[in-house]
């Protein structure tokens, strides 16, 4: 009797996981498709917990890779050196004379207010954790919500675009990835303006897809942000196309591009704290969610 | 209880050191700590409860750490641990043999099971036909870590149940000696 009692709650309990799950499943993938995904309460505190931890268990792990990045990076430094004097005295004399010119246009004025516009706001992160998953590329920063980080905020390194922020908690940002395969960036070639959308494939390279026929892509251009999806800003570098597919008799083409973020060595990125505004539409139904972005990105880092 | 307490406690270091190795190794090439734990736990934790609680603990600790859905890994969890205690009550998967052998197939078929839970739930599915070539590193890397993984669990389970053993042996003796 105590046996079938026993046998029945278990069988209980499993269907009331099950559905719990599914039902979190739906609700989250609602989040994802709106673009308000946060990490609930419950989950938030244990994404917090893990960050300590994760920084702690990656203690000796960082300290190898710097070891061997900094012996490799000596052998190379002496002779980077010596070019890089070079071209630092080149954009002085460059930079120079541009200025010289902007102001006998009587325009320097204008641009340094038209800069209040543009520059975003940067807060440094660090990388704690890679996703756990073979199939999925995304990585846990130690910077969340306390920080003035939403889901939605692009996320760079001094090489290019990153990824994108989709979850947050108090203190951690889950973030996606460009090689994730549900990355989608619009993006245009910088030097024909040929659009497509760069696409991630789960491995190490992009996919630049529907660009269509007629376009001018070619080997070694550059890939930028178009900003036309409203969620990345413009003239982010996204990578450089390797590979061209021969346009048959389709009417779109697809090439592929390599990340201009070197991904295996990545481990301090910027979160850019203003969301395009495609996103900031989405979330502006959220009260008080905005305005602490702005003020965030008002304050700056 | 104790048990129970202890095996969530590592099973979530665990699954944070799994976090950490991956910013320096291919996913592909790490095992998934969190389904052979479970398979573990499976194998060597008598109560069915703790097992449960445990799969569906490490599921949504996964999801967090990974780019799936809030759930999705809870239910491959527990599905994996209802197929590791069905299977082991008729065959014996003790041994380190056939327990790598049902850790390798367990690792397709939870790739298949990705694959449909995300076919279904995200437009365009996750996991494409082209994944199969790391599926083939990350199943062997699975079945390798499994035997010495259940055998570490199933010693931490024996020592802890032997604690409380123990202890309710002295708490009779002295009981009686009263």
């Amino acid at each position: 009797m105590a046996e079938t009692r026993n046998r029945v709650s278990l069988t209980l309990l499993v269907v009331a996981l099950v559905g719990v799950a599914t039902v979190t499943m739906v609700v989250d993938r609602r989040a994802l498709r709106d673009g308000t995904r946060e990490v609930p309460a419950w989950a938030g505190g244990l994404l917090d917990a893990a960050v300590p931890v994760q920084r702690a268990l990656a203690l000796p792990v960082d300290f190898v890779r710097g070891a061997w990045s900094r012996t490799v990076a000596l052998m190379a430094v002496e002779h980077e050196n010596v070019g890089l004097r070079d071209e630092v005295a080149r954009l002085a004399e460059e930079n120079l004379q541009l200025r010289e010119a902007l102001v006998a246009g009587g325009r320097l004025a204008r641009i340094a207010e038209m800069r209040q516009d543009f520059e975003v706001p940067m807060l440094p992160a660090e990388l704690v954790g890679s996703d756990v998953s073979p199939w999925f590329r995304s990585v846990l920063l130690d910077r969340g919500r306390s920080d003035g980080v939403r889901s939605g905020m692009p996320v760079v390194s001094e090489q290019g675009l990153a990824g994108l922020v989709v979850a947050t908690s108090g203190g951690a940002a889950k973030t996606m990835l460009l090689l994730d395969r549900q990355t989608a960036v619009d993006a245009t070639v910088q030097r024909s303006r040929a659009r497509g959308i760069v696409r991630g494939r789960g491995d190490d390279t992009l996919h630049f897809e529907f660009v269509p026929r007629g376009s001018d892509v070619r080997p070694g251009d550059i890939v930028i942000t178009s900003g036309l999806d409203g969620i990345h800003p413009k003239g982010l570098r996204v990578g450089t196309v390797t590979e061209v597919e021969p346009p048959g008799s389709k009417l779109l083409r697809t090439a592929l591009v390599a990340p201009a973020v070197d991904f295996g060595r990545l481990e301090q990125v910027f979160v850019m704290l203003r969301r395009g505004p495609t996103l900031d539409l989405l979330y502006s139904t959220e009260s008080g969610d905005d305005d602490a972005t702005r003020q965030t990105a008002e304050a700056g880092p | 209880m104790k048990v129970g307490l202890v095996l969530i406690g590592l099973g979530l270091l665990g699954m944070m050191a799994h976090s950490v190795a991956a910013l320096v190794v291919p996913a592909r090439f790490l095992p998934d700590v969190g389904m052979i734990l479970v398979v573990a736990v499976a194998l060597s934790v008598r109560s069915p409860v703790i097992g449960v609680l445990f799969s569906v603990l490490l599921g949504y600790t996964t999801d967090l750490l990974s780019g799936t859905l809030l759930g999705q890994h809870v239910l491959l969890r527990l599905g994996a641990y209802g197929a590791t205690r069905v299977l082991s009550a008729r065959l014996n998967l003790h041994g380190p043999l056939p327990l790598a052998l049902f850790v390798l197939i367990l690792s397709v078929i939870h790739a298949g099971a990705l694959w449909a839970l995300g076919s279904f739930f995200l437009p365009g599915g996750v996991v494409a036909p082209d994944v199969l070539r790391d599926l083939a590193p990350h199943a062997l890397a699975n079945a390798l870590l499994a035997p010495g993984v259940t055998a570490l669990v199933a010693a931490i389970v024996r020592r802890l149940e032997d604690d409380d053993t123990g202890r309710s042996l002295r708490l009779e003796t002295r009981e009686i000696s009263l």
